[in-house]
């Protein structure tokens, strides 16, 4: 297991192995199954410079959201987010209708469809489409959905050279290693391990340099670009008003990908429809400044069908493969409001749990809140039971989130459906079944009051830290509890109750 | 190789075996109406209105994107195109300003100042254009409250001048800037029938990326410079 | 006015003193405060973990107990947030009992949300005064209620009190309720990094208007050797209004 950037930077340098070849990219995004996400947890929490990286920059990057929002809607930001909620709501809400409709414009404008129900078949559709094409190398851009379906070794394994061009993909993709944050792919490597991937996979000359890591890319995916067949995107948004493909990317890679190559192929989910260009203008305005705030991202790509026969550049042939892979199960109504999400990454950034712990961690393609939802709805949620439980609740990716999609109350609902499909342990419901009963009752709730009290006190006069005075402030404290309580006091001491309780003082006024 | 109209049937399923798990989520059938959707208010979308000083406000958005702005009179068009040029080294450039008037006497006046114009229509793609050290293009308009330009395809305009050559000089008229994006869609709609172009690209900025430890480069993949010539009063 | 008080359950037992610097601040400010003993726990340990049918039995008895008060005082944004953002939702098959919860949501108030939207206190003309460096917790629940920089208007009403913002403030502490003893690592990190910004502070005393927030960051700060005291928001109010003994910082 190596979700940790020390891995792969600094442990082959010194010994002389290839850097990052022991990173297996596949493994980090499917992991076997059911997934525990402790022991990455814990590997990533004890490591300095995932830290650094990770914390710091979701930080900065949450800062700068939480600015430019205010700068440039002011007042009218949460009316813009309530919009934006909506338009997605109302598009998913009538998803089947907007499907036809952008299939339908599509096809007007020359783009061929084509529809998957699961990765198998829209990675069969790419395959068959770049045999045809007599492909022999593909520039790809960032796409979520191709990490989803895993196309690209299949492209590889019938002799279609596939290269990632977004700086952060290439990079990984050099490395061995995978994307940790869905817009910022690469948020947990250093400039070090770049330029060892560099120096070892295309013979660079060693810098450290960002601007010369950046040049030294930029020439080798030229010529990419230059002799590339195929082009694959994915897509932010469909119109189906106008049949429109639209990627919103800062690079240029995806401009490239989408018109250098005499065949494009665009794998979207079917999440990302909105009716016209007007609401397309909104969700513009909420994205990137909420991802990145940018105004707008460098380039925001609007394709709608091959190149025309007047013009000059663009690809002859257009595909757009539209993906389910489980959607239409989030679809139904009780899960309807998660596939609002257009991946602006913001709730990773809010999120203190994602800081911590870094996307690997996640064990999937989606990581942060919005992966915790959307994993185990679309791998099984007795798959990855952790991921709607790690999480305090504390509710600030709900606040970041551009077209508020509730994913406080949506783990709370999957911690729910583990209750009642029996995902979570025996022991735990039957511990919280206890609990709940004793709460029931005022004299078992204040016998479990006085218990727990007496229990805690009588420990922290063992271990000698009990404060006596105030007898409803003083207290001791406890360093080594048992069982479950273990977790706490590995970690921080757990103060006892003071030797009287509210009530007793309420008593003791003679209050009614 | 085939072409896209002889492929056969996809390997994926049909049209409404796809749709039909979507509909039963959805509780829908087939051709069931739908209700207007959500209602684009100008009032609320708009984040800059006309009676702002819009080429100011065009200016100093691009600004601070990254590109570089000047703001001249139409006669002052081609020896400010030509300094730009020179004062980046540009020796070999294309351009794709059909819509302006000075169009032939720009390409003129450079060859002339001994700078190859190379034209980009005689190959297909964009073979000719990697070797470029600059592109020149007019746009099809552009957004004062993000700093935008939106260059589009179409037979006078390639997909690659504004992007594969390490520079970028976009000549920007006054009369193509638009307050706001809802104002370009706006003017999009009031064009009927017209077909849109396969390409529209809204350029906010030079080429960008943070991947590497979130420090800030431009010229990843497309241009690394971005210079912006508004024409006044035109 | 009469206000009910409901302790919360970790209140009454952790942090009584909480519970009766709310009693004598509201008394103070004209209040009628009555303690109905029958309440117990407001069921979010149940609803967080996903046992909503034990969740809902307890709301229905919160619903119950509550059911004849004026307004319902709460020192803790957590709980209020619980019965404001869960309690309608629990009984969506019930519309009867739904409309009484929604009564309870409607008169149920967070202690200093009361403070400012009912009462509309000014700390000022009651001469509140506290000597002292104060940084102050914004606990995530009361990012729920909408209620962001009001605590510190409160606390910069008071004479006296030095007041320093918190780095980082609106990062959550990693308390979480059962999170803390599930996910140890994770929640421990948070812990540290919130104590380590207390510590860039130099504060003598952390306002923290959750009991959950308090025993996780004061049990953290115990841990790594930080000595800094504990208020909460009555607490410092009912000592900057006489009412009870000021704390020595």
């Amino acid at each position: 297991m190596s979700s940790t950037p020390s891995e792969s930077t600094t442990s082959g340098h010194d010994t002389g192995k290839p850097v990052g070849l022991s990173v297996n990219g596949h493994d980090l995004l499917f992991p076997p199954l059911p997934y525990d996400i402790h022991a990455r947890a814990d590997k990533a929490t004890a490591d300095k410079q995932l830290l650094d990286f990770v914390h710091v920059a979701t930080y900065r990057k949450d800062v700068t959201r939480r600015q430019v929002t205010s700068a440039a809607f002011g007042e009218k930001h949460g009316d813009f987010r309530e919009l934006g909620a909506a338009i997605k709501q109302h598009t998913l809400d009538h998803l089947d209708h907007y499907i036809e409709k952008f299939v339908d414009n599509a096809t007007a404008a020359g783009v061929r469809v084509h529809f998957a129900q699961d990765a198998a078949q829209a990675n069969a559709i790419c395959l068959d489409i770049a045999r045809r094409a007599g492909a022999k190398l593909c520039v790809k851009s960032k796409s979520m959905v191709t990490e989803e379906t895993q196309l690209l070794p299949q492209l590889e394994a019938i002799g279609v050279e596939t290269v990632e061009t977004d700086l952060g993909e290439f990079i990984l993709q050099l490395d061995h290693d995978a994307p940790s944050h869905i817009v910022t792919p690469m948020i947990h490597k250093n400039r070090q391990s770049v330029a060892r991937a560099f120096e070892r996979e295309l013979g660079a000359p060693y810098t450290e340099d960002p601007q010369e890591l950046t040049q030294i890319a930029r020439a080798h995916l030229r010529e990419k670009y230059r002799k590339a067949d195929l082009g694959i995107s994915g897509g932010n948004f469909l119109v189906a008003e106008t049949g429109s493909v639209v990627i919103c990317t800062n690079e240029g890679n995806g401009r490239f990908c989408t018109s250098a190559p005499r065949v494009h192929v665009a794998f979207v989910g079917i999440e990302k429809l909105v009716p016209t260009f007007e609401h397309l203008g909104v969700m513009l305005k909420l994205l990137a400044r909420t991802s990145t705030g940018q105004p707008l991202t460098v380039y925001t790509h609007v394709m709608t069908g091959p190149r025309r026969a007047h013009e000059h550049g663009g690809p002859d042939e257009m595909h757009v493969i539209l993906l389910d892979n489980g959607r239409t199960e989030i679809l139904k109504p009780e899960t309807r409001e998660m596939l609002r999400c257009i991946r602006c990454g913001a709730c990773l950034n809010a999120c203190p749990v994602y800081r911590k712990v870094g996307g690997h961690s996640y064990g999937a393609v989606y990581s942060g809140p919005i992966g915790a939802l959307i994993t185990p709805m679309f791998r099984g949620l007795a798959n990855y039971p952790d991921l709607p439980n790690a999480s305090s609740l504390c509710g600030a990716c709900y606040e970041a989130c551009p077209v508020k999609i509730n994913i406080p109350k949506y783990l709370i609902q999957l911690r729910a459906e583990m209750v009642s499909k029996r995902i979570t342990k025996w022991s735990d419901r039957l511990v919280y079944r206890m609990w709940a009963r004793s709460l029931g009752r005022s004299w078992t709730y204040r016998l479990g009051g006085w218990a727990q009290k007496l229990f805690f006190r009588w420990q922290a006069r063992v271990a000698g830290t009990l404060e006596l005075g105030d007898p409803y402030r003083s207290r001791g404290w406890l360093n080594d509890l048992p069982g479950p309580a273990g977790g706490w006091t590995s970690q921080r001491d757990m103060p006892t109750p003071p030797a009287k309780s509210f009530r007793q003082w309420w008593d003791e006024q003679n209050r009614p | 190789m085939s072409n896209i109209s002889d492929t056969p049937a996809s390997l994926g399923v049909d049209r409404q075996t796809f749709l039909k798990p979507v509909r039963q989520a959805l509780g829908r059938i087939s051709g069931q109406a739908v209700p207007a959707p959500p209602a684009v208010d100008p009032q609320l979308v708009r984040l800059a209105s006309a009676s702002e000083d819009v080429v100011s406000l065009f200016a100093q958005r691009a600004g601070e994107v990254g590109m570089t702005v000047c703001r001249i009179k139409s006669d002052e068009l081609i020896r400010t195109v030509s300094e730009l040029l020179e004062k980046v080294g540009a020796k070999r450039v294309a351009a794709s300003v059909g819509s302006l008037p000075q169009a032939v006497s720009l390409n003129d006046s450079l060859r002339r100042k001994g700078v190859e114009v190379v034209d980009w229509r005689a190959t297909p793609g964009f073979a000719e254009q990697y070797g470029l050290d600059a592109g020149i293009t007019d746009v099809h308009a552009a957004l004062a409250e993000t700093g935008t330009l939106i260059c589009s395809s179409d037979a006078g305009h390639s997909r690659g001048l504004s992007l594969v050559p390490p520079v970028h000089v976009a000549i920007v008229r006054q009369s193509d800037i638009l307050p706001d994006m809802v104002d370009y869609w706006a003017r999009l709609r009031g064009i009927p029938g017209r077909e849109l172009p396969s390409s529209q690209a809204f350029i906010t900025g030079p080429s960008k990326t943070a991947d590497i430890e979130g420090i800030l480069i431009t010229g990843v993949h497309g241009p690394g410079q971005v210079f912006i010539v508004v024409v006044e009063g035109v | 006015m009469k206000v009910s008080l409901f302790v919360t359950c970790l209140t009454d037992t952790f942090y009584p003193r909480t519970g009766i610097a709310v009693v004598k601040v509201l008394e103070r400010l004209g209040c009628a405060v009555d303690f109905p003993q029958a309440q117990t726990c407001c069921g979010q340990p149940m609803f967080n973990n996903g046992f909503t049918d034990e969740a809902r039995e307890l709301a229905r008895r919160m619903v119950e107990v509550f059911e004849d008060s004026e307004y319902v005082v709460t020192p803790s944004g957590s709980c209020c947030a619980m019965i404001h953002d869960y309690y309608p939702q629990l009984f969506k098959d019930d519309p009867a009992m739904a409309e009484r919860a929604r009564k309870l949501v409607e008169k149920t108030y967070e202690f200093y949300q009361f403070l400012l939207t009912v009462v509309k206190v000014d700390l000022r003309s009651l001469g509140a005064k506290w000597s002292g460096k104060v940084t102050y917790h914004y606990s995530c629940h009361l990012r729920g209620l909408g209620m962001t920089d009001e605590a510190v208007r409160l606390i910069q009403q008071i004479e006296g009190v030095e007041y320093v913002p918190l780095p980082k403030a609106e990062q959550c502490c990693g308390f979480g309720g059962t999170f803390a003893m599930k996910y140890p690592q994770i929640s421990g990190t948070l812990v540290r990094d919130k104590v380590a910004c207390i510590r860039d502070t130099r504060a003598a005393a952390v306002v923290s208007n959750d009991a959950g927030c308090t025993m996780n960051i004061s049990g953290s700060c115990r841990r790594e050797n930080h000595a800094v005291t504990f208020l909460s928001l009555a607490e410092i109010i009912a000592e900057s209004l006489g009412l009870m003994e000021a704390t020595a910082v």
